[in-house]
C-alpha cells in the first residue's frame, strides 16, 4: 500500500511517498513561488518516478496551502503533521521545535506520540526562517552556509531586537562597525534560539528533543537552541520532510480504514 | 419571520450597529453608547433612552494614533478611530465604567477630546464581595443615575424600572435558552450565532431583540435534536467580535459550546432579583466578574471549573486580545487550575477587526485535532 504526504510550506512544498506506512520510497522538495500547484505537480512527477508510476492509494495535504490543494484526501494541520514524522523519525521524542520559513512551533508530545500541547507564533517573523532569509540578504552570505560561517565565529554578538525589521538595521550597523560576520552570525542564532526557547517554554521542554524544519539544517541555531534550553537536541534525517511524513503515516492510517 | 430572517437580522446588526442606530435617531430615539458590560443598562432603558454597545469595529488605525499608543488594546484603539471619524456622530451621550487602565484612560482621553458630548464614568468598584464594595456601587450607581436623570429632564419612575428590569431578565433568559438550544441544534443554530446574538441584544432595545430571539427559538419547540458528537470548546476572554474563531471551530467538526466572554456569556448571566436600584446594583456585583475585576481569589477559576463541567467542554481557548493585561496576568493560574482537571487549553491572542492569518487556522485545526 502506497500513500502520499504534501507539506506546501509558506516557502517550500515537500512531498514524501511511503510504503506500507513504514518505508520511504521516495522525497521531493522544491521552492514553492507563487504557482504552487505547478511546483506540486513537479514534486509528485518526481517521486511518482520512484515509484515506477504507482499510485497512491491516499493522500493528505498540510502545510499553509493544504487548503487549496485539490487532490487531497484529507487536509490535517502541520501541528499534527509534525508531531507525528518526528515521533516516527526519532522514537521517544517528547517535544519537536520546528522552524519552518514562516512560523515557528513548539509541540509536546505524549509517550506515544500524541500531541498534547503546542504553542506557535504570531504573524511576526521573528525566530522564523524568514528571519534568517533577511539577515543572509543584507549580510550577503548564502542562507546554507550560516552554520559553518557561524562555528568560525569567536563570540557571539548580541542582537538586541528581536523585530526582523529592527533586527536587520542592527545588523546593518554592526557592519558598519566592522564586526565580523561571523560573529553577527553567531548573534542572530543566539537571537532566534531565545525567542524561539521562549515560546517553548510555555510547554514543558522534556529532554527528548527533536529538531526540524528547514531551519534544522543549519548547525548554528540547533547548537544555540541546546545552548538555550540547556537540553541535547537532536535533528532526524531530512528535518524539512518531518511535516511530509507525518502527513503521509496520517494518510496510512486512512488508506488501512 | 422564519429562521433564515433571524440569521439575517443579527448578522446585519452585529457587524454593523450603526445603522441600527441611525435608525433609532430617525426615530427621534435617544441612544447612549456604553463601552463596558459593567454599565447598569436598566437604568439606562428605564429612563427612555436606548443603550447600545460600543466594540470598535475599524481596520485601520490612523486617526487615533495620536490619542493612544501601539500597546493599548485594538478595542479602544478602533474605538476611538470611529470616534474621531465621527462614525458614531449621532449618538446622544457616551457612558464608560472602570474595569481596566486603558478603559479608564479611554473615558478621559475621550472627554478631553469631545469635550461638549454627554460622557460619564461609573466607577464600578474593582473589589465586589462584602459590604463595603456594595455600598460604594450603590452610591456610585445613583451618582451615575443622576447625571442621566439631569440629562433628560426628569427623574427615574418604579414602574419604567420594573418594566425594564423584566424586558433584561427575559432577554436574559432567551440568551440562555438560545446557549442551550446550540448545543443539541449545532447545525441549525451553527456557533458564530451565539455570538452574533449576544452582539444583537446589546445594540437593539431589548424589546424588540426578545422578539427576535422568542420567535427564532420556539421553531425548535417540535424539532428532533440533532445527532452530534461534536468536541465542545469554550473561549474565554475579554470582548470579541470575531466571528472566524467560531467558523473554524464549526468548519473542523467542533464547536464553541459556552464562553466567558463580555460579548458572550458574562453579559446576560445572572437576574436582577428585584427591581429597584438596589437590586440593579446587586446584580452587577454578584453577575461573573471579568478579570479587571475582584471577589476572591479563586473566584473566576471557581465560575471557569463549574462552567467546563456543567457543559463537559472538551477543550479552553483562551481568546485575548493583545495588550490585554488583566486577561494576561490571570491566565497562568487559570491555565493551570483547567488543565489540572485534564481539560487542554490554547492561547490565541490577535487584533479586534484586523484580518487573521494561517495561523489562526492553523492553530484552531491543530487544537481540534488534539482533542479529538
Amino acid at each position: 500500500m502506497i500513500t502520499l504526504g504534501i507539506d506546501l510550506g509558506s516557502n517550500t512544498v515537500k512531498t514524501v511517498l511511503l510504503r506500507d506506512g513504514s518505508q520511504v520510497i521516495a522525497r521531493s522538495l522544491r521552492k514553492g513561488g507563487h504557482d504552487m500547484e505547478t511546483v506540486m505537480n513537479e514534486c509528485l512527477e518526481e517521486v511518482y518516478s520512484a515509484a515506477s508510476g504507482e499510485k497512491p492509494d491516499k493522500i493528505v495535504a498540510t502545510g499553509y496551502g493544504r487548503v487549496s490543494c485539490k487532490i487531497a484526501d484529507k487536509e490535517i494541520s502541520e501541528i499534527s503533521c509534525h508531531g507525528r514524522g518526528a515521533y516516527f523519525s526519532m522514537q521517544g521524542a517528547r517535544t519537536v521545535i520546528d522552524i519552518g520559513g514562516q512560523d515557528s512551533k513548539a509541540i509536546s508530545l505524549s509517550d506515544n506520540g500524541k500531541v498534547i500541547d503546542f504553542v506557535m507564533n504570531d504573524k511576526c517573523a521573528a525566530g522564523t526562517g524568514r528571519f534568517l532569509e533577511v539577515m543572509a540578504q543584507a549580510l550577503q552570505v548564502q542562507l546554507v552556509d550560516f552554520g559553518d560561517v557561524s562555528l568560525k565565529a569567536d563570540r557571539s554578538v548580541d542582537i538586541s531586537n528581536t523585530c526582523t525589521v529592527f533586527a536587520e538595521s542592527e545588523v546593518i550597523s554592526l557592519m558598519a562597525r566592522r564586526e565580523s560576520k561571523e560573529n553577527i552570525i553567531a548573534g542572530l542564532h543566539k537571537a532566534i534560539a531565545a525567542r524561539v526557547i521562549a515560546m517553548a517554554k510555555r510547554l514543558r521542554i522534556e529532554d527528548e528533543v527533536a529538531f526540524t524544519g528547514g531551519v534544522a539544517l543549519n548547525s548554528g541555531v540547533k547548537r544555540a537552541l541546546e545552548s538555550a534550553s540547556g537540553k541535547s537536541i537532536k535533528t532526524p534525517d531530512h528535518p524539512q520532510h518531518i511535516g511530509a511524513l507525518g502527513a503521509a503515516l496520517f494518510a496510512f492510517d486512512m488508506a488501512k480504514e | 419571520m422564519d429562521r433564515a430572517d433571524f440569521i439575517k437580522f443579527v448578522e446585519s446588526v452585529s457587524r454593523n450597529p450603526v445603522e441600527q442606530i441611525n435608525s433609532y435617531k430617525r426615530q427621534e430615539r435617544p441612544v447612549f453608547g456604553y463601552t463596558c458590560s459593567y454599565v447598569p443598562e436598566e437604568l439606562i432603558d428605564a429612563m427612555g433612552i436606548i443603550p447600545v454597545r460600543m466594540l470598535g469595529r475599524a481596520q485601520t488605525i490612523q486617526s487615533a494614533e495620536r490619542h493612544f499608543q501601539s500597546y493599548c488594546c485594538s478595542q479602544v484603539r478602533s474605538l476611538m478611530e470611529e470616534f474621531v471619524d465621527g462614525v458614531y456622530a449621532s449618538l446622544d451621550g457616551l457612558l464608560f465604567a472602570h474595569t481596566c487602565d486603558t478603559m479608564q484612560q479611554f473615558h478621559d482621553i475621550y472627554k478631553k477630546n469631545f469635550p461638549k458630548a454627554f460622557v460619564k464614568n461609573i466607577n464600578f468598584p474593582s473589589r465586589l464581595d462584602g459590604e463595603i464594595p456594595y455600598n460604594y456601587a450603590l452610591a456610585e450607581t445613583k451618582r451615575f443615575l443622576k447625571s442621566v436623570e439631569e440629562f433628560t429632564g426628569r427623574p427615574l419612575s418604579s414602574d419604567s424600572l420594573k418594566e425594564s428590569v423584566t424586558a433584561y431578565n427575559k432577554n436574559r433568559t432567551l440568551l440562555e435558552k438560545l446557549y442551550g438550544l446550540h448545543l443539541k441544534y449545532p447545525v441549525d443554530i451553527p456557533s458564530r450565532l451565539l455570538l452574533q446574538s449576544v452582539i444583537m441584544t446589546q445594540c437593539v432595545d431589548k424589546r424588540e431583540a426578545n422578539k427576535w430571539l422568542e420567535q427564532f427559538l420556539s421553531s425548535f419547540d417540535e424539532k428532533t435534536p440533532e445527532d452530534s458528537k461534536r468536541k465542545r470548546i469554550m473561549l474565554v476572554g475579554s470582548v470579541n467580535i470575531n466571528e472566524e474563531v467560531y467558523d473554524l471551530a464549526d468548519e473542523f467538526g467542533a464547536m464553541i459550546a459556552d464562553d466567558d466572554l463580555c460579548t458572550g456569556r458574562r453579559y446576560f448571566s445572572t437576574q436582577v432579583s428585584e427591581p429597584t436600584i438596589e437590586g440593579v446594583t446587586r446584580r452587577y456585583l454578584s453577575r461573573p466578574h471579568c478579570a479587571a475585576k475582584h471577589r476572591d481569589v479563586h473566584s473566576r477559576e471557581r465560575w471557569l471549573l463549574e462552567l467546563i463541567e456543567k457543559r463537559s467542554i472538551d477543550g479552553v481557548i483562551f481568546l485575548y486580545l493583545k495588550f490585554c493585561d488583566p486577561h494576561c496576568f490571570d491566565y497562568p493560574d487559570l491555565r493551570k487550575a483547567i488543565e489540572e482537571k485534564k481539560v487542554p487549553t490554547q492561547l490565541i491572542e490577535m487584533e479586534q477587526s484586523v484580518a487573521q492569518s494561517g495561523q489562526l487556522r492553523t492553530k484552531l485545526q491543530a487544537f481540534v485535532e488534539m482533542i479529538s
